[in-house]
């Protein structure tokens, strides 16, 4: 209901891990200054199990916002109307998260959580922004990715396969024939 | 003196064809082809595992352009997991009721195989705890045409069944797909299932390079 256009950045850590390190690296003073520098109005985080860093960090900020409204949340049943509603998505390199974020065609910087074991969600973000389709960010300089991002030229993500799927269901299921 | 013989011949009897079937029933040694018909006697049914989570959330996204029409629909899920059974019923809202009645779904609720950080001392019971409710799931609903999984470990135990049923004959077709996440590196269930599934569909053309029977179609989610 703001009369002046808004711009949305939109931060998500995910539900399964705790990443207080890119709530405590979002709510840092280059951070919202760089969004303010770049038109941000309204900055949004899922912040999951990390209410106290997003607390403590969020007071900390007060003087210094540049007019960046920041509000947050723990969790919620489907981020997609989030992600719908925001210019720039910074999400954790969870897999549901980058596919929603991509298929709506959102700018999109992904976060690896260094501190997780698995690092195959570090080879998935690293492949697809070799591919063109998202910018790898790291919670030290997130204000260097979120330049980068802002300039780059993304390519367009393909869509659902669903189709080719049902074809290869269908053929196992020996209704195909029926087409 | 005689009877011990007699019961070693047959007992070695035995292990050698079964051997021989089992070397006919696993996919990665004796391939074979889907059925080109269906018995329209019988309703075809499909038995789709939800793993949970994102398994979960790739495996709807992967049926999403289905038709409710061509045959039903069994949704198994780990007991304790609504999430997987609440998007389940949605999806299927989503997907509207068959045209011609003929075809519905149903939920079926399995033990989990393993619990996340549940110790490895404590794991082969609740495997064999979630093949039981495998089984129970092969008897009612009843046996599906095809077995559709994306891990994690309960589509091991599931596959594990299928071929059981395979062995006396059943035909239960299996297919495996590894998630988008999985670019150079197959999952544990992957790895696991490899030999045993007769469709693996992985997401990414450089896991083909070394499992060669892995088949890519793109990003399918």
């Amino acid at each position: 209901m703001t009369p002046r256009p808004s711009k949305v950045a939109f931060v998500t850590v995910g539900a399964t891990a705790p990443f207080d390190d890119l709530i405590a690296a979002s709510l840092s003073s280059t951070v919202i200054a760089t969004l303010s520098s770049l038109g941000y109005t309204d900055l949004r985080i899922q912040f999951g199990t990390g209410r106290q860093v997003f607390e403590q960090r969020l007071s900390a900020t007060i003087g210094s916002r540049h007019s960046v409204s920041v509000s947050g949340f723990d969790f919620a049943e489907s981020i997609r109307e989030e992600i719908a509603a925001a210019d720039l998505v910074i999400s954790h390199a969870g897999s549901g998260s980058i596919l929603d974020a991509l298929r709506y065609q959102k700018i999109l910087i992904v976060v690896p959580n260094e501190s997780l074991m698995d690092n195959h969600q570090k080879e998935l973000s690293e492949e697809l922004e070799r591919q063109g389709y998202l910018i790898e960010g790291h919670v030290e300089d997130l204000q260097n990715a979120i330049y980068k991002a802002e300039k780059a030229e993304f390519t367009h993500f393909p869509e659902n396969g669903s189709k080719k799927f049902i074809k290869l269901v269908d053929e196992e299921m020996g209704v195909l024939s029926l087409d | 003196m005689i009877l011990l013989i007699i019961g070693l011949v047959l007992f070695l009897w035995t292990v050698v064809l079964s051997i021989i079937r089992l070397h006919a029933i696993i996919p990665y040694f004796t391939p074979t082809p889907p059925p080109r018909f269906v018995d329209r006697k019988v309703r075809p049914a499909i038995m789709i595992l939800l793993g949970s989570g994102g398994h979960t959330a790739e495996m709807l996204s992967l049926f999403s352009t289905m038709s409710p029409d061509r045959y039903n629909r069994t949704y198994v899920f780990s007991s304790g997991d609504t999430f997987s059974a609440a998007k389940a019923v949605a999806f299927e809202r989503a997907l509207g009721p068959s045209k011609s009645g003929k075809f519905g779904y149903k939920l079926v609720e399995i033990p989990r195989a393993r619990r996340v950080g549940q110790s490895w001392l404590t794991t082969p019971f609740s495997c064999l705890l979630c093949l039981w409710g495998c089984l129970k799931a092969f008897m009612n609903p009843g046996i599906p045409n095809t077995l559709v999984c994306n891990g994690p470990g309960s589509a091991v135990m599931m596959v594990a069944i299928c071929l059981l049923f395979r062995f006396f004959g059943f035909r239960t077709r299996t297919v495996y797909v590894e998630s988008f996440a999985r670019v150079k590196t197959l999952s544990l269930s992957g790895k696991l299932l490899y030999p045993f599934v007769d469709r693996f569909v992985v997401q990414w053309p450089g896991l083909k390079e070394k499992w060669t029977r892995a088949e890519y179609l793109g990003v399918l989610v």
